[in-house]
């Protein structure tokens, strides 16, 4: 049984935008924000390579994507057998809730069936998106 | 015996030697001067003077004698075929009196060399040959000018001019250009039109995603002014957007329409019938935030694996969006009723988030164009039914503000075309799915462009594409900045390509009716009120016959904003400017910031199929009279006639009634009815199942 990860390379969701770039700034480099409130990241992390980062209406991390840069199994990340597996055979998809009440899910994906190429953390309550119409 | 042998071929050759150095050392009458030069860029006519005396008639140049009836010219041609394309060098002579009769012959090399042309009419006081440096290279050419029934007193003068060439040269547009005509909806539909999408069905009728609305059109072949817009909107698309989509399928004519909801899910409907009746669908299989959701299709790949179709719907449908920083793409199985695992293209730090449209070569390849792929744009491409993807960008390019777009021919030669950094309406071509390309080049610089936005290609046969982007002449990147004192006038461009993409024949397809005036921005949610009313994309399709039907939404609508009236409309007041108060300049205050549903429609010229062209009129249509007949030949363009129509008018060009028919391919016809001592006028024409092609240039002999 996997601890449930509440964070990603010290990242969570809810978190506000001031709180993401004292923490990942500490280690690593914003090489540039894109459209819809995201920034793209490069880390200097023993595990992850990168990150992606949305942010909603209100500056808070709406979801943080990581690139993983060392072998990370899904197994170490959720809980396998209490996961969603969606999978066409070659890309294999790990949707986790670690709780009843957690306001956020694991998604992990990659096209290896044991080691995870991005890991998610996104926020499910009071999901909207942060952009308005016709964009 | 040996001896004497032995000895004579020796003498024999040395005889014939000095004959043949005495006549090279014997002074040839010439021309005078007796050479010219000339090149491709020379724009000053080289000419000179006939010195013989004449006198004797010349029955033919055979039989001519040098510096009496007949003299020569030497003209060298300089540079390369490639410096003549296009171009080729006009032979002419000129006397006074119509009595006087000279012919022209032309050779490559030496008099001796063989003919490139030639000319021989009578009753006239001039006559003309060309040399083509790509037909017959370029080097020395001798113009041996014979003094048929001519003397010293009314003696010729020659010239020789640089000049377009008849001849069809590889890799130049000479086809007949497409023209157009823009069918706007009629009020009070499509008055939402930011970001259209466009499909045309198998019954030839065109729908159009207005927003909220799905609109069918109607057009009529027999009418071109005719178009009939009815809003068949699906309940379920027809609620609320965050982004709108249309896709028919060209493989089964089944149209597709999905917004994009604000609560991350898309909701989709197809219909069979032409809007009739709709089929609600699962909508996207994945979780369809963030932006840019479209839809794909066309052929399965043969042999990949569960990746095949599951029920009676032949071909693969796909739905991509973005989801946690990466471009995701399902693949339906079943028609577009449900869709599988969203497989990721690729993340955030390797392209842009937003991708164009996607589009399905016939072998089942899969493509999704990226402005911003590694500083570059290029796409995304799988050849296993989207179940593993490549990123692959075109070499040079630099990324750019709006979606690219690909077309896909019949062949699966794949035509990119992108709004490059800084604005040029940019081309490539690949024939191996990206890993090569070819004829990348700015397709508007014939038109001066230099703003674009929203490139949408398609293609038909291997050699046909189109592509349709909005563009500015006004210089300046602040045309798809924030900018709303840029003074750009923004027009709808069809560049169209029939030589695989080497050469584009560029055209505005809005002309008279700008679709905006000022900035069209391009920085998304960043942009300031009214700069933004056309919002991110337009679209590009054909229908059966290989007509492009372009959708754009058209900002400039009012008889103000056409014109140009400095006027700063109602619409100026909440971001600058003073409203209905002129400021000097005519920009983004002076636009109707509207968004009307409009298409882009062929009407005429060739298609981007070729079995629907007219033939190609035939050129250099000579008559020469060779008693007692007259021999026609011309120059063949066409690639599918069925025959060629020759007509003839006696004495003027007012009379002229079929001759005769000849076969595909034919070159040469004889008139064995012609008269003596009578002018005649020839033309000729292809014609085909398709129409016939305009008249060929009319030829003039005198049967003398």
């Amino acid at each position: 049984m996997s601890t449930p990860r509440r964070e990603v390379v010290g990242v969570s969701t809810g978190m506000s935008r001031k709180a993401v770039h004292a923490k990942l700034g500490a280690n690593g480099t914003m090489l540039r924000e894109e459209r819809k409130r995201q920034e793209v990241w490069e880390l200097r992390d023993p595990q992850f390579a990168s990150a992606i980062v949305g942010y909603d209406e209100e500056w808070r991390v709406r979801y943080i994507t990581a690139v993983a840069k060392e072998k990370i199994r899904y197994a170490d990340v959720l809980d396998i057998s209490a996961a969603e597996h969606r999978t066409d055979g070659r890309n294999h998809t790990y949707i986790w809730k670690p709780s009843p009440r957690a306001d956020y899910v694991v998604r992990a994906r990659g096209t290896d069936p044991e080691v995870l190429t991005y890991l998610t953390l996104r926020r499910i309550a009071g999901e909207r998106e942060s952009e308005e119409e016709d964009d | 015996m040996s001896s004497v042998s032995s000895l004579a071929p020796i003498s024999s050759r040395l005889i014939i030697s000095f004959l043949l150095s005495a006549l090279v050392a014997l002074p040839l009458a010439a021309a005078q001067p007796a050479t010219g030069n000339i090149d491709s860029t020379t724009t000053t006519p080289i000419t000179w003077v006939g010195t013989s005396p004449g006198g004797s008639s010349a029955q033919a140049e055979t039989t001519c004698v040098e510096g009496v009836n007949c003299e020569t010219f030497t003209i060298t041609v300089n540079g390369t075929v490639n410096d003549w394309a296009g171009k080729a060098a006009s032979v002419r002579i000129n006397w006074l009196l119509p009595a006087t009769d000279y012919d022209i012959y032309i050779h490559q090399g030496s008099l001796t060399g063989p003919e490139s042309d030639h000319s021989g009419d009578g009753l006239t006081t001039s006559e003309d040959a060309l040399i083509v440096p790509s037909r017959d290279g370029v080097g020395t050419f001798v113009v041996h000018v014979v003094y048929f029934a001519a003397t010293a007193a009314d003696q010729y003068h020659g010239t020789i001019d640089v000049v377009p060439s008849p001849f069809v040269d590889p890799g130049i547009a000479t086809a007949d250009a497409p023209s157009y005509r823009n069918y706007a909806a009629p009020a009070p539909l499509g008055k939402d039109a930011g970001e259209p999408s466009i499909g045309i069905s198998k019954s030839g009728k065109a729908f159009f995603l207005a927003g909220l609305e799905t609109l069918r059109i109607t057009f009529d072949d027999n009418d071109p002014n005719a178009a009939t817009w009815v809003d068949k909107s699906a309940l379920n698309t027809s609620i609320e957007s965050f982004d709108p989509i249309l896709f028919t399928d060209p493989g089964t004519g089944r149209t597709f329409v999905s917004q994009l909801l604000p609560t991350k899910m898309s909701l989709m409907s197809f219909t069979d019938d032409d809007g009739e009746t709709w089929t609600p669908s699962q909508g996207s299989g994945l979780n369809s935030g963030v932006d840019h959701q479209t839809i794909g299709g066309g052929p399965f790949k043969p042999g990949i694996t569960g990746r095949g179709p599951l029920g009676s719907y032949p071909n693969a449908i796909y739905y991509a969006s973005q989801d946690d920083g990466l471009a995701s793409i399902a693949l339906s199985q079943d028609g577009g009723q449900t869709f599988g695992v969203a497989v990721p293209m690729w993340n955030l730090l390797q392209c842009g988030g937003l991708h164009g449209h996607i589009k399905v070569a016939p072998d089942g390849t899969v493509y999704v164009p990226n402005k911003s792929c590694f500083s570059g744009q290029g796409f995304a491409v799988s050849e296993d039914n989207g179940l593993t993807w490549n990123l692959r960008t075109v070499p040079g390019s630099i990324s750019g503000d709006t979606d690219p777009s690909i077309g896909i021919a019949t062949d699966g030669t794949v035509y990119f075309g992108f709004s490059n950094g800084g604005g040029k309406a940019m081309m490539a071509v690949t024939h191996d799915r990206g890993l090569t390309w070819q004829n990348i080049q700015d397709v508007g610089i014939s038109q001066g462009i230099n703003n674009t936005v929203f490139a949408q290609v398609t293609a038909g046969d291997s050699d046909r594409a189109a592509f349709f982007f909005l563009g500015s002449k006004t210089a300046g990147a602040s045309g798809l900045s924030t900018d709303r004192t840029f003074e750009g006038v923004w027009h709808g461009y069809m560049a169209t390509t029939f030589d695989g993409g080497r050469s584009w024949v560029t055209q505005n397809a809005t002309p008279g009716d700008p679709v905006q005036r000022g900035v069209i921005c391009t920085e998304g949610t960043g942009c300031p009120s009214g700069t933004r009313n056309l919002l991110d994309f337009n679209d590009l399709q054909i229908d059966a016959k290989g007509r492009p039907h372009a959708a754009f939404a058209d900002g400039c609508i009012t008889a103000n904003c056409i014109n140009g009236v400095d006027w700063n409309g109602a619409s100026t007041s909440p971001t600058g400017g003073t409203s209905g108060v002129p400021d000097g300049k005519v920009n983004g205050y002076d636009n109707d910031l509207t968004k009307r549903a409009t298409i882009v429609r062929q009407i005429g010229g060739k298609t981007l199929y070729a079995k629907y062209d007219i033939p190609e009129a035939p050129t250099y249509l000579q008559a020469s009279y060779a008693k007692p007949n007259v021999k026609l030949t011309w120059l063949d363009h066409s690639k599918s006639e069925q025959q060629f129509v020759i007509e003839r008018s006696t004495n003027d060009e007012s009379h002229f009634a079929t001759l005769a028919t000849v076969g595909v391919n034919a070159t040469s016809y004889t008139d064995t009815t012609a008269q003596k001592k009578t002018i005649y006028f020839y033309r000729v024409r292809a014609v085909n199942a398709n129409g016939a092609s305009g008249w060929s240039n009319s030829a003039r002999v005198y049967t003398k």
